[in-house]
C-alpha cells in the first residue's frame, strides 16, 4: 500500500492488505490523530485496504498559536498582566 | 461501520458518540452540533453581523462554512502575519474559499498596519514567535472587528483546542485564566453615559463541541481546500504537545476530552470566575485599547503597544540575541 504522509510530505510503502487499524499500527500512528483518505473520501478503522491502494494519512492536530482568544488577562486585545509590568512586556514568562 | 441514521456505509466513526455516519449525515450532525452550541451559550442571533477570523486552516474555514450554511451573515477576516511562503499559501486558501463560496473577506496585513511581521517581531523582542503572534492576533482581530462595525468575533477553536488550553492552565494552576476560559466572552465598554463605547468585541467559539478530527473530516468531505501544512514557527509548541498527550488518553478512553471540557464548564468554571472577579479597565494612553493599571501613577499602556514600542526601539538600537527561555505558560 502506498501511503502519503504529511508535514513534511512523503510517501512510504506499507505491506498490505489489511484494515486501516492494522495499517496505522504498522506506522505507529494513533488513529484519533489522523484522517485516512482514499479517493477523496474517508475510511473508518475497520475498512480494508488492498495492496494496490494509494491512501493518505493526514494529521489533524494543529499547534496553533498561543491561542488567539484564550480568555486570560491578556486575551482580549491588550490587557496588561502583572508579569508584563515586571518584564516590561519583553519576553515570555514561565 | 454503518451510518447510525440511514444504515448506509459510514465514512466517519465518532467513538465518543459510539456512532458512524455517512457523508451527508455526518455534515448534518456537525451542523446540528454547532447550531446547538450557538443556542446553548446564546452566542448570537440571526440579525448579528459576524466577523470570522480565518487562517486558511480547516477549523476556521469549517466554522465560516457552517455559519454561512446555517444562514448567518458571516464575513471572513484574514490577517497576514508575514510568515513567508506559509502566510502566502494560507492567504490563498482563504481567498480561494471566499471566491468559491461567494463570501465577503476582509484582508489586513500586520506589516502594513504596524510595520513588522511575526518573525521580525520575534527577532526584535526576543519573545517566542507563538506568544507574539497570539498577542498580535488578539489585538488585530478585536481592532478590525470594532473598526469594521461587527457585533461578534467568531473563531474556529475546537474541542481539542479548548481541552489543551484547559489542561495547560490546570498543569500550571493559572487560576486567572481558568476563571476566563469560556465559549463566550462578553463585549466590554469603556466610558460613561453618552461617551460609552465598546472596546472589546463579543467573542464566541461555536466549534467547542466538535473535536479537531471532526472539523478536519468536515472540511475534507465538504471539499474545502484548506492548508494542511503547519506554521513553520509552531514546531514543538506546548499546545501541540498537550494535544498529543490528550489524544492518547482519548484513544483508550473515548469521551475523555468532552467530559473534561464540559465538566469544567458545568462544575468548576464558576468557582474560578468568582475568584478572579471583574478587572477594572482603562484606556491605553497610546491606542485607546483597554488595559489594566497595576501600579498607581503609571500611564496605562497596553501589552501590544509595549511590544510595538520595544520592537521599534530595537529596530534603531539593533536586536538583542534571542533568549533561550521556554514558555511553560499556556494561553
Amino acid at each position: 500500500v502506498k501511503v502519503k504522509l504529511r508535514n513534511p510530505d512523503r510517501v512510504v510503502e506499507v505491506s498490505g492488505p489489511g484494515t486501516v487499524s492494522a495499517l496505522l499500527e504498522k506506522l505507529d500512528i494513533v488513529p484519533e490523530a489522523v484522517l485516512v483518505i482514499r479517493d477523496a473520501t474517508l475510511l473508518t478503522r475497520d475498512e480494508r485496504v488492498s495492496e494496490e491502494d494509494e491512501i493518505e494519512v493526514r494529521p489533524v492536530l494543529s499547534g496553533g498559536s498561543a491561542d488567539a482568544t484564550t480568555p486570560s488577562l491578556v486575551a482580549n486585545g491588550c490587557y496588561t498582566t502583572p508579569n508584563d509590568q515586571r518584564t516590561n512586556g519583553e519576553g515570555p514568562r514561565s | 461501520v454503518k451510518c447510525k441514521v440511514c444504515r448506509e456505509h459510514a465514512v466517519v466513526d465518532i467513538r465518543r458518540h459510539n456512532a458512524g455516519f455517512c457523508r451527508d449525515h455526518f455534515l448534518e450532525h456537525v451542523n446540528n452540533q454547532v447550531a446547538k452550541t450557538i443556542k446553548e451559550f446564546s452566542m448570537f442571533g440571526p440579525d448579528d453581523r459576524l466577523f470570522v477570523a480565518v487562517s486558511g486552516g480547516k477549523d476556521s474555514l469549517a466554522v465560516w462554512d457552517i455559519l454561512i450554511d446555517l444562514g448567518y451573515d458571516a464575513t471572513g477576516f484574514y490577517l497576514d502575519l508575514g510568515i513567508g511562503g506559509y502566510s502566502n499559501r494560507s492567504k490563498e486558501a482563504a481567498v480561494r474559499y471566499a471566491e468559491q463560496k461567494g463570501a465577503k473577506l476582509v484582508v489586513r496585513s500586520l506589516a502594513q498596519e504596524h510595520g513588522f511581521t511575526v518573525p521580525e517581531l520575534s527577532k526584535l523582542t526576543g519573545r517566542v514567535p507563538c506568544s507574539g503572534c497570539g498577542l498580535n492576533k488578539r489585538y488585530e482581530f478585536n481592532r478590525a472587528a470594532l473598526e469594521e462595525g461587527f457585533d461578534v468575533l467568531v473563531t474556529g477553536h475546537n474541542l481539542d483546542d479548548e481541552v489543551a488550553t484547559l489542561f495547560g492552565n490546570v498543569l500550571h494552576w493559572n487560576v486567572d485564566m481558568l476563571g476566563r476560559q469560556a465559549p463566550v466572552l462578553e463585549e466590554r465598554l469603556l466610558g460613561d453615559g453618552p461617551d460609552s463605547h465598546p472596546v472589546l468585541v463579543r467573542k464566541v467559539k461555536p466549534l467547542v463541541r466538535i473535536a479537531e478530527r471532526e472539523t478536519a473530516a468536515y472540511a475534507l468531505l465538504k471539499g474545502i481546500d484548506y492548508i494542511v501544512e503547519e506554521c513553520p514557527m509552531v514546531e514543538g509548541n506546548t499546545q501541540h504537545r498537550y494535544k498529543e498527550a490528550i489524544t492518547l488518553i482519548e484513544e483508550s478512553s473515548p469521551g475523555t476530552k468532552h467530559q473534561m471540557y464540559f465538566g469544567f464548564l458545568k462544575r468548576a468554571a464558576d468557582r474560578f470566575a468568582q475568584d478572579s472577579g471583574e478587572v477594572n479597565l482603562v484606556a491605553c494612553a497610546s491606542c485607546g485599547a483597554p488595559t489594566v493599571v497595576y501600579e498607581e501613577g503609571t500611564e496605562p499602556r497596553c501589552s501590544f503597544c509595549k511590544m510595538k514600542a520595544l520592537a521599534e526601539r530595537r529596530k534603531i538600537e539593533g536586536p538583542r540575541p534571542p533568549r533561550r527561555r521556554r514558555s511553560a505558560r499556556s494561553r
